[in-house]
């Protein structure tokens, strides 16, 4: 409903600034119809600015603009979210790659003693396991080169906006949205299960 | 087979790598030498004897198929065999590192099968001159 008012208001307007250029045209004022013409196109041309604008705050808002952020602090905070990402799950594959690991060291002991043939079945069924949850790791790096990817066109994006004069405005924060895990050095006023605790004490519950 | 064979794994990831180097230990192949990124791959073929290249494509600084040019571009290492393990997939791709003189090729995620196939299809086409 609202689109089809902007539409026709719209019409209506350019309804206008046409007749008013031909009208100028025909009595042979120059500087008339050259002035309704341009406005005519400046009102073509600020459906597609509005539409831009927007859709930059709306990319400010997604990068989670940070309260004390410099100019271009969302796209900083955006990519080293994406890579913290990178490293976090880096780390987590470490650590199941070194349990994977030291559990092969423990079944090769076990391989080394006396066995019967259920028992060295079990032990083969067990060192073929290790090896596919090992293999099903490289989810990290398939994953990481997703996100680096990811990076690069949030990074184009950003960098298109400048290039057209549309910074992202500072938009509204909301201190209630909720933005996932907190990043080390990025994220400010985010407390620790101890912090957590203390205070819903304090607050009596 | 000769499992004394020297194997650079190339990968910007360092858990790849180990992921790699573990699926090659279960193979009996424990003489590896690890790299990040072409560059760096480079400066160990130079300094170091290597009887096989398992590298990446995607990585930052010089990439896996700069690496296989250099590789063959070099009259020392032009015999080099260079297994690509990547997540490259288009047929371009895998062309091109074909036509770049590349001697397997596997699409991650892969299966520790696939990865003994493919170097059992190397040593194999190399006749046992590794």
């Amino acid at each position: 409903m609202t689109a089809t008012v902007a539409v026709t208001t719209d019409r209506s307007q350019l309804a206008g600034l046409l007749h008013d250029a031909l009208e100028a045209l025909e009595r042979g004022d120059e500087a008339g119809w050259r002035r309704q013409v341009d406005a005519l196109a400046a009102a073509r041309a600020r459906t597609l600015v509005d539409g831009l604008g927007r859709l930059a705050r709306d990319l400010a808002q997604a990068l989670d603009t940070l309260p004390a952020a410099p100019a271009q602090g969302g796209l900083d905070d955006a990519c080293a979210r994406l890579d913290h990402v990178v490293t976090m799950t880096e780390q987590a594959t470490h650590r199941t790659l070194d349990l994977i690991e030291d559990s092969r060291a423990h079944v090769a002991q076990l391989r080394a003693g006396t066995l019967d043939a259920a028992q060295t079945a079990t032990i083969d069924a067990l060192r073929e396991n290790l090896r596919e949850m090992a293999l099903a790791q490289s989810h990290q790096d398939l994953g990481g080169q997703i996100i680096r990817r990811v990076a690069g066109i949030v990074r184009g994006v950003h960098e298109g906006f400048g290039a057209l004069g549309l910074p992202p405005a500072d938009g509204e924060q909301d201190r209630l949205r909720a933005v996932g895990p907190a990043v080390a050095g990025l994220d400010t006023g985010t407390v620790g299960q101890d912090d957590a605790d203390d205070l819903l004490s304090r607050l009596g519950l | 087979m000769n499992k004394n064979i020297r194997i650079l794994v190339v990968d910007d990831f360092s858990t790849m790598r180990r992921i790699v180097k573990n699926l090659l230990s279960d193979l009996g192949f424990n003489n590896t030498v690890e790299a990040e990124d072409g560059n760096s791959a480079m400066a160990v073929l130079r300094q170091d004897a290597v009887d096989l290249v398992i590298t990446d494509w995607n990585m930052p600084g010089m990439t896996g198929i700069e690496l296989l040019r250099a590789i063959r571009a070099d009259p020392k290492f032009r015999a080099l065999p260079v297994m690509m393990v990547t997540a490259e997939a288009k047929r371009e791709q895998i062309i091109e590192a074909a036509q770049s003189g590349v001697n397997g090729y596997i699409i991650k995620p892969f299966t520790a099968q696939t990865l003994s196939e493919k170097l059992g299809k190397i040593f194999e086409r190399l006749g046992g001159a590794a």
